[in-house]
């Protein structure tokens, strides 16, 4: 048994202790994985307060709807949709075109880079920094099309389903965005 | 990522734009150009720079705030919860139902006027 597989097995008795009521075990299951809800969050909202505010609806979200989670799919996964939906209708709500530079507010949870070149591995670092703040330069539909796609993989079908658009309208906002991001990558500061 | 049309040198523009030649043909005529081309091996280059940065920002977390966990512990109580408290959907749907028969009511008021002086 490896240990990727004892956390698993971990989450699953964790997660039949939270549907069971157990709050405690929904606390743990919570803090494990809010970095990742809040990344996401911040990814498609781009400000700091608005991202807490989706982080904390979701989690919020998942704990009322922790009885309806069947195990089909992972449990990040499932954190993860309902943080889509949270943050689509927030955003919606809040109609907004203009945020704060990602730079300012975040602090990243330490993680092993995957590159063993400096160079590189600084390369990328900065091309990362650029892409983050042109990401912010996009509207706000293209934004969410491009970091769901791009940076989390889902499909175009499942980002159809969680925005409420054609899979027709997925695909030509996330090439207009990817095109428009090369075109602000390209263009000096 | 597929390369972006604008991107790409002007014998591969033209292809792309081909839209006569068969679909296999055009994509075999492409690849043995890129093949060849070095200003497009170029460009697919920095295309899949850009697309594997994109794609490794999901291991590139970033810290939630302190309390986070504590404050979604602390409201699991509220049967309302914070985010239906603060809604401003309701005000929004107010104050389109209230802009709504407004309008209706000038229409009407304005409608009768002329059929009373027309009349």
């Amino acid at each position: 048994m490896n240990a990727d597989s004892v956390i698993r097995d971990d989450e699953h008795e964790l997660l039949a202790k939270a549907q069971a009521g157990d709050r405690e075990a929904f606390s743990v299951l919570a803090r494990r994985h809010q970095h990742q809800v809040f990344t996401l969050a911040m990814r498609l909202a781009g400000e700091h307060d608005l991202a807490a505010d989706i982080a904390q609806e979701a989690l919020l979200r998942a704990w009322r709807g922790i009885g309806s989670f069947r195990g089909d799919a992972r449990f990040s996964s499932w954190l993860y949709r309902i943080t889509v939906n949270v943050a689509w209708t927030q955003l919606r709500r809040r109609s907004r075109t203009q945020y704060a530079p990602l730079e300012a507010v975040e602090s990243t949870v330490a993680s092993p880079s995957s590159f063993d070149d400096p160079e590189l591995a600084f390369e990328t670092a900065n091309l990362r920094g650029r892409l983050r703040r042109a990401l912010l330069r996009l509207p706000q539909r293209s934004r969410v099309v491009v970091v769901l796609r791009d940076v989390y993989h889902w499909s175009h079908a499942q980002i159809a389903e969680a925005l409420g658009i054609s899979v027709s309208a997925s695909k030509v906002r996330l090439h207009r965005a990817r095109k428009r991001l090369r075109t602000m990558l390209e263009s000096p500061r | 990522m597929r390369l972006v049309q604008a991107t790409l040198c002007r014998v591969c523009r033209t292809l792309v734009r081909l839209n006569a030649v068969d679909q296999r043909d055009r994509g075999a005529r492409l690849t043995r150009h890129v093949a060849h081309c070095l200003r497009c091996q170029a460009e697919k280059a920095i295309e899949h720079r850009i697309h594997r940065t994109l794609a490794s920002m999901e291991d590139h977390l970033i810290m939630a705030p302190a309390g986070l966990v504590a404050a979604v512990m602390g409201s699991l109580d509220d049967p309302l919860g914070y985010a239906e408290a603060d809604s401003p959907i309701g005000a929004e749907k107010v104050a389109i139902a209230v802009a709504v028969v407004g309008v209706a009511s000038v229409v009407a008021w304005t409608l009768s006027r002329r059929l009373r002086n027309g009349g």
